[in-house]
């Protein structure tokens, strides 16, 4: 009897919290979606190398991957690595060219909107900006002779846009860094080492002007740093994207409230980059292995070295784990190496 | 391509067959020597040949995917007298991804991929016919360059007709002579060839670092492995590492242990400072008679 009550009654208590859950279902606002429109309002823009109709090229792109710009548009040249200057009105990067039959890789830097463009180093590597936008840091190659390894360095320089001179660190032992960045207060390098200078592989802070050297004791590689210099990120490993705190006005830096924001269980998660003040970070997905892409001006190589052709894409997380990761491009045509600039000078850019 | 040993390398055949006879250690060992003499490639580097044979792989006191003990015959083969050291690696490839530096060290932190495209180089600079496709990374056996050792030919080489743990019998008490590991290595790699070689002239087969292979790694395996030439499973994620390292207790450096790891071909940022290889080049039949003709005329 009991049981038949309860039966007859069963649609009266059920049928009320079904209509009540089912019209909460689109009151949910899809995630994505509200990243995507929160991404339309914001201001800065992304720069990434990209491999297109046989060409290396560097392109722009709004935050919410619109606004696609072709920066570079030279047939005959690749270029690769773009980094924005902090002012926004520049962009450094690397170059390969063929030299009297023989490939050369050079840091160049050209104004923000892809014109005049001045090379800086031949056979230099992975520029990177000072905070005034005037010195652009780049790495030595250890051989004459073409490399696509990136850790195949030897030296950091520093280029002074003003007086266009080039200074060599002082420290006669710096080899086979890679990813370097120099702090916002000018004080330190922070740079992977692989195989060199007494590690076995490592991420080091390097006094800018003297010898100092200090493991930052996290494991990984390919670190960057937010615009006010208080926060770091890194590829702990092949699929894990890290975040930490660092002090760099400290004589001996270290990371700390470490946290681990990006994580893909299948493909890898390389050249993780802040926006400038550090809400997202954008990185590259892609495949992993080594790669034998053929075609002007590919090299074999680890699917995520500079100029080695893969099925990379950007995509862009919020750095709380606010809203889930989304892609900003989806072709996969090598679209890596990302880097944030500031909203467009006065006037806008001319392309 | 049979003649480029004889015509084009300027080989030297060094008989060193008094080592297998003369070293004096109490060890059962096969009655036959394979060893058909020691050469200089081309560029300079030493290789001992060895007319292949059959032995029994694997141990029934080791872990389990050391057996069972199953018969196997390796053909004819060239192996590198030492690891590959920095200085030749670096020549060759323009890096040097090694954490220890020294130029006669052997080089590590080198992934199973680039051990492969080295012995590419090296095939091409010698004018060998390169195994790897270098996009897949398959092993063309009948291709006659050099490549990464089977697991067998590993240990047939390794272990040089003992039937123990190591050539030199199952006390590990004399390791410290053969080999850098973990209780003499001072935490670092050596100059390759400082210690003793094997019975069959090979150094440092046991410790310094561990060599990649050119076999995937089956835990199995043994119980399914052909007799003739195995080559490892067709299918697996990673690759076979043979002999232990520096960093290594005695165990792991025994002439049977079988270790593995990812070949690394999808890890640009982490590899291993205990992980190094030697190359090895198969022999034709022909390149073998003529080797053990001048064995022959040289023990006349």
């Amino acid at each position: 009897m009991q049981l038949t009550r309860m039966r007859s009654s069963f649609p009266l208590i059920i049928l009320p919290l079904f209509f009540l859950l089912i019209p909460r279902f689109p009151a949910f606002p899809d995630k994505a979606d509200d990243f995507r429109a929160q991404l339309r309002e914001y201001p800065n823009r992304i720069l990434f190398e990209t491999y297109r109709d046989n060409n290396w090229e560097i392109f722009r792109i709004n935050a919410d991957g619109s606004g696609v710009v072709n920066l570079t548009n030279t047939a005959d040249a690749h270029e690769m690595y773009p980094k924005a200057s902090p002012d926004g009105t520049k962009i450094c990067f690397v170059g390969d060219e063929m030299v009297e039959g023989k490939k050369i890789r050079s840091v160049y830097y050209m104004n923000a909107d892809g014109t005049g463009r001045i090379k800086v180093a031949e056979n230099g590597r992975q520029p990177c900006w000072s905070a005034d936008s005037q010195t652009i840091v780049y790495l030595g190659s250890k051989y004459e002779k073409f490399n696509v390894l990136d850790y195949v360095t030897m030296g950091i320089y520093f280029y002074d846009l003003r007086t266009k001179e080039h200074r060599r660190h002082p420290n006669p032992a710096i080899e086979h860094l890679y990813c370097p960045c120099l702090s916002p207060n000018g004080r330190w390098v922070i740079a992977t080492v692989h195989g060199g200078m007494g590690f076995s592989h490592a991420i080091l802070a390097l006094g800018a002007d003297n010898d100092t050297v200090i493991d930052l004791q996290i494991h990984g590689c390919r670190p960057d740093l937010t615009s006010d210099g208080r926060k770091i990120t890194w590829g702990k490993s092949d699929t894990e994207i890290c975040t930490g705190d660092i002090d760099l006005n400290s004589a001996a830096p270290a990371i700390t409230n470490i946290a681990t924001p990006i994580t893909s269980p299948d493909l890898h998660t390389y050249h993780a980059d802040w926006s400038p003040d550090g809400k997202y970070i954008t990185y590259s997905l892609g495949p992993g292995g080594t790669v034998q892409a053929n075609g002007p001006g590919t090299n074999r190589g680890i699917a995520e070295l500079v100029g080695v052709r893969a099925q990379w894409d950007i995509w862009i997380a919020s750095a709380t784990g606010e809203f889930p990761p989304i892609p900003l491009t989806t072709d996969g045509s090598s679209n890596k190496e990302s880097d944030w600039t500031i909203p467009p000078p006065k006037g806008g850019y001319e392309n | 391509m049979t003649n480029k040993i004889s015509l084009r390398d300027s080989i030297q055949i060094i008989l060193i067959l008094c080592l297998s006879f003369s070293c004096g250690q109490s060890e059962r060992t096969s009655d036959s020597n394979p060893v058909l003499g020691e050469v200089t490639t081309q560029t300079g580097i030493p290789m001992i040949a060895l007319a292949g044979g059959t032995f029994q792989m694997g141990i029934e006191a080791g872990v389990p995917d050391e057996v069972p003990v199953h018969e196997v015959t390796v053909g004819p083969f060239l192996m590198d007298k030492y690891e590959v050291t920095q200085e030749r690696y670096e020549s060759l490839m323009m890096s040097n991804p090694s954490h220890f530096k020294s130029s006669q060290n052997p080089v590590e932190q080198v992934r199973w991929s680039e051990a492969a495209d080295y012995c590419n180089a090296r095939s091409i600079q010698e004018g060998l016919q390169p195994c790897y496709d270098e996009t897949t990374f398959e092993c063309n056996f009948d291709a006659g360059g050099y490549r990464l050792p089977t697991e067998a030919e590993w240990e047939f080489a390794a272990r040089a007709g003992g039937w123990s743990y190591f050539d030199f019998g199952e006390d590990p008490r004399p390791l410290a002579r053969f080999g850098y590991f973990s209780e003499n290595s001072n935490n670092r790699t050596h100059p390759v060839g400082s210690l003793r070689a094997n019975r069959w002239g090979f150094y440092d087969l046991f410790g310094n670092v561990a060599e990649w292979c050119n076999d995937r790694y089956g835990k199995d395996y043994y119980s399914s492995s052909p007799k003739e030439n195995p080559r490892g499973p067709e299918e697996g994620n990673t690759r076979v590492l043979r002999g232990g390292s520096w960093s290594s207790a005695w165990e792991s450096c025994r002439g049977t242990a079988r270790s593995y790891d990812d070949p690394g071909i999808t890890d640009a940022c982490f590899a291993k400072d205990t992980y190094g290889f030697r190359c090895v080049r198969s022999l034709s039949e022909a390149e073998r008679n003529r080797f053990q003709s001048a064995s022959q005329v040289n023990r006349e």
